[in-house]
C-alpha cells in the first residue's frame, strides 16, 4: 500500500482518509525519524492507517514519535472511539501486556551517598526483586482469593498488606486501580498464570534501575516532582505478566468470533474488535481492568521489594526515603473526556500525559502538569517529561513512551558478540545484573534509538516538555 | 519441512514451510523452541502429555496451538522436545490432537532466552501451493 502524507508543521505529519478509513492519521516526527519510517516502507504507518478503519473512530488516529511497527496497532499508536456512534474496544489495540508501564521513585540521596556502595546495591536488588522465568520470593503468600482482590482493588490491595507507604496510591495514574475491574471475567488459565508472578519484573525489555539526575531542563516542574541535580531515582518498567497475556489470547480470540456478528470488517486479524456497549466489549473492559490493577499492584510489590533492598544496602528509610514521582501506563484503553466527548483512548506503546489543570492529577502536579516517564536504552539516559496543553489539544493528552528499537533481537546479539556488554558498561559506572546475558546482548544500548530525539520532537510537536534527564547506575534486567 | 527465523526490528518470529498441515504445526512448535530457547535442547524427553484443541480456522488453531506450548513451558515447566500432530475438520472448524515428549524445564533452563507473550494473528495466514503448506507467525515477545 502506499502511503501519502502531508507536512503540517516542522514534527506534525497528516494522512489524509483514504480507502476504508474512516478518519486521518496524524504522526509526529522528525527528519531523522522519517527516514527510520521510510526504511521499514512505512510499515507502521500503513498499520496506522489500518487502525483509523476501525468503527466509531474519533479522529484523527495518531503516532507518537516512537512510532514503530507492532502487530495490529502500531507501537506508539493513540486512538479514540465513541461509545454513541458505535466506537469499538480492540484488544489488540491495548497489547498482551496489558497495563505495562513505568514507576519512578525519588529518593533522599545523592549520587555520592549511593557510589561507595552501588555494587553492594546492585546485588540485595537482584536478590530481592525476581527477574529471570520461574524465578519468584517465597512471599507474598497469595492465594486464588487473595489474587482476586488484587485484580478488583490493583496497587491499593498491595499497600494495605503492609508493602507501601502512605501516600504511595496518590502518584499513580487512576489511583492504582481502575474502575469496572470483574475478577470473574478472567479465566482460570489467567488466574494460574498470575499467581505465581506477582511482584517479579519478567524478562525482554523489562527492567529496574537505579539513576541519578544528571540534568533539569524546567526547574519548576522538576521541583514539584521533587528531581533535583544529583538525586538518585529508581525506574521500574514492568506490566502485568502472563495473567495479562493470558486476558488479551482469551479476548482476542473471542473478538475473531463475535466481529463479524457487529458487521465489524479487519484490515488485519491483530485488529479484532467489538462495539464497546456490546456484552464481549464489556466483557473484555472489565478484564482488561483486572488485568491493569494486576500491573499496578506488581509495580507496588516491586516497589515494596526495591525499599527493602535500599535497606538491606544499608540505607535506612529516613535516608533513602524512597517515594513515588508517578506510576504510568503505557498499554491500555480508558474512558477519558476530549473535546467534549467521552471516548475510550487506546494507548498502545503511548502514555497518557494530561496537562496542567487536567482532571486525575496529584494536587501537587496539577498547577505544572502529568510527569511522563520515557525509558531509554541502559546505557544511556531516560526522561522524565511534563504533559502539556498543547498534548491535550492534539494527541487526546498522549505522549511517547520509550526510544523504540533500531536493530532486531538477533542483530543486536550479533553485533555484540565477542564483547563483554557487562564489563564494558561497568567501566562507564553502570552496574548490569541479569539473569541471562543473552537479554543484556538483545537489549544492548545500540538496538535502540537515542531516546533523546524522540524527547525532542515530542517538545517540538508541543505534546509535552523535557523536565529532566536520568543515568543509569545500576540495571537489573530478567 | 522448512522452517526460516525472521529478523524484524520489533518482533520476532518464523516461516515455516511443509508438506502437510501436520508437519506445518509440528515444524511451528520447533520455530517457538527456537525462539525461547538458544542452541539445540539436549535433554532427554522424558513425559509424554497429551492435547487436544479446537478452532474455528486454521490460523485461530495454529495461535491457540503455539500459545498452549508457550503456557506448558512457562507456566508448567514441561518443555515440548517432540511433537506428533494429527488434524481433523470439524462440524465447526478443526480440531488438533498432538502427542508431546517433554523435558522439565530445569534440564533446559540455562538455554532459556526469555519470555514469549503470545503468538499474534498479524498477518498470519495458513498458505497452500500445490502440495505444500507455508505460514508466517510473528511472536510477541
Amino acid at each position: 500500500m502506499d502511503v501519502t502524507f502531508v507536512q503540517e508543521d516542522r514534527y506534525t505529519f497528516r494522512i489524509p482518509r483514504r480507502g476504508k478509513m474512516r478518519a486521518d492519521a496524524v504522526f509526529f516526527a522528525s527528519k531523522r525519524i522519517l527516514a527510520h519510517l521510510e526504511s521499514e516502507n512505512y510499515a507502521s504507518l500503513v498499520q496506522l492507517m489500518n487502525v483509523a478503519t476501525l468503527p466509531g473512530v474519533v479522529g484523527p488516529a495518531l503516532a507518537m514519535p516512537d512510532l514503530h511497527w507492532g502487530y495490529g496497532f502500531p507501537i506508539g499508536g493513540v486512538a479514540a472511539f465513541d461509545p454513541e456512534v458505535g466506537g469499538v474496544v480492540s484488544p489488540g489495540g491495548v497489547g498482551f501486556d496489558i497495563n505495562c508501564g513505568v514507576r519512578l521513585l525519588a529518593s533522599g540521596l545523592e549520587r555520592r551517598d549511593l557510589e561507595p556502595r552501588k555494587a553492594w546495591l546492585a546485588d540485595r536488588l537482584y536478590e530481592n526483586v525476581p527477574a529471570g522465568v520461574g524465578s519468584r520470593r517465597p512471599d507474598p503468600k497469595l492465594n486464588r482469593k487473595g489474587l482476586a482482590r488484587v485484580l478488583a482493588e490493583g496497587a491499593g490491595w498491595v499497600a494495605r498488606q503492609g508493602w507501601g507507604e502512605a501516600g504511595d496510591l496518590e502518584f499513580i495514574e487512576s489511583g492504582g486501580r481502575l474502575e469496572g475491574a470483574d475478577p470473574g471475567r478472567v479465566s482460570e488459565r489467567a488466574y494460574e498464570r498470575g499467581l505465581p508472578q506477582l511482584g517479579t519484573l519478567g524478562s525482554g525489555n523489562h527492567f529496574l534501575e537505579v539513576q541519578y539526575v544528571e540534568k533539569v531542563y524546567d526547574p519548576e516542574a522538576a521541583a514539584a516532582f521533587g528531581l533535583a541535580e544529583d538525586r538518585i531515582t529508581v525506574l521500574i518498567h514492568t506490566g502485568s505478566r502472563g495473567l495479562g497475556h493470558q486476558v488479551a489470547q482469551d479476548y482476542i480470540q473471542r473478538f475473531l468470533q463475535v466481529a463479524p456478528k457487529y458487521g465489524i470488517e479487519l484490515v488485519d486479524r491483530q485488529l479484532a474488535a467489538a462495539p464497546i456497549e456490546s456484552p464481549e466489549g464489556q466483557a473484555y473492559l472489565a478484564a482488561m481492568a483486572a488485568a491493569a490493577n494486576y500491573a499496578f499492584a506488581n509495580r507496588q510489590l516491586i516497589t515494596h521489594y526495591v525499599r527493602t533492598a535500599f535497606e538491606a544496602a544499608g540505607f535506612a528509610p529516613r535516608d533513602h526515603a524512597l517515594r513515588l514521582v508517578y506510576d504510568l501506563a503505557h498499554n491500555n484503553a480508558k474512558f477519558e473526556t476530549h473535546g467534549g466527548r467521552r471516548v475510550l483512548v487506546h494507548r498502545k506503546g503511548a502514555t497518557r500525559a494530561f496537562g496542567p489543570g487536567a482532571p486525575d492529577l496529584p494536587p501537587a502536579y496539577a498547577a505544572v502538569g502529568q510527569p511522563v516517564l520515557v525509558p531509554g536504552d541502559m546505557g544511556r539516559y531516560s526522561y522524565v517529561l511534563v504533559g502539556t496543553t498543547g498534548a491535550m489539544e492534539k494527541s487526546f493528552g498522549s505522549s511517547c513512551h520509550g526510544a523504540g528499537r533500531v536493530l532486531s533481537r538477533s542483530r543486536s546479539k550479533k553485533q555484540v558478540k565477542g564483547r563483554d556488554l557487562v564489563r564494558e558498561l561497568a567501566e562507564r559506572g553502570i552496574e548490569v545484573r541479569a539473569a541471562s546475558r543473552r537479554t543484556v546482548a538483545e537489549e544492548a544500548p545500540e538496538a535502540y534509538k537515542d531516546v533523546a530525539e524522540v524527547a525532542r520532537v515530542v517538545e517540538g510537536a508541543g505534546i509535552g516538555r523535557r523536565v529532566a534527564r536520568l543515568r543509569p547506575l545500576i540495571v537489573v534486567k530478567g | 519441512m522448512r522452517l526460516r527465523m525472521l529478523d524484524h526490528t520489533a518482533d520476532v518470529g518464523f516461516e515455516v514451510e511443509a508438506g502437510s498441515l501436520p508437519a506445518l504445526f509440528e515444524g511451528a512448535a520447533k520455530g517457538l523452541l527456537q525462539v525461547m530457547f538458544e542452541g539445540p535442547l539436549e535433554a532427554e524427553p522424558g513425559d509424554e502429555h497429551r492435547l487436544r484443541l479446537e478452532a474455528e480456522s486454521l490460523e485461530t488453531l495454529l495461535v491457540r496451538w503455539l500459545d498452549e506450548l508457550a503456557y506448558l513451558v512457562q507456566t508448567r515447566g514441561e518443555v515440548p522436545l517432540e511433537a506428533e500432530v494429527s488434524l481433523d475438520r470439524t462440524s465447526t472448524g478443526w480440531r488438533l490432537e498432538a502427542r508431546l515428549a517433554t523435558a522439565p524445564f530445569d534440564r533446559v533452563a540455562d538455554r532459556f532466552a526469555g519470555e514469549v507473550k503470545a503468538a499474534t494473528y498479524h498477518g498470519l495466514e495458513i498458505k497452500q501451493t500445490g502440495d505444500r503448506y507455508r505460514a508466517r507467525v510473528i511472536l510477541d515477545v
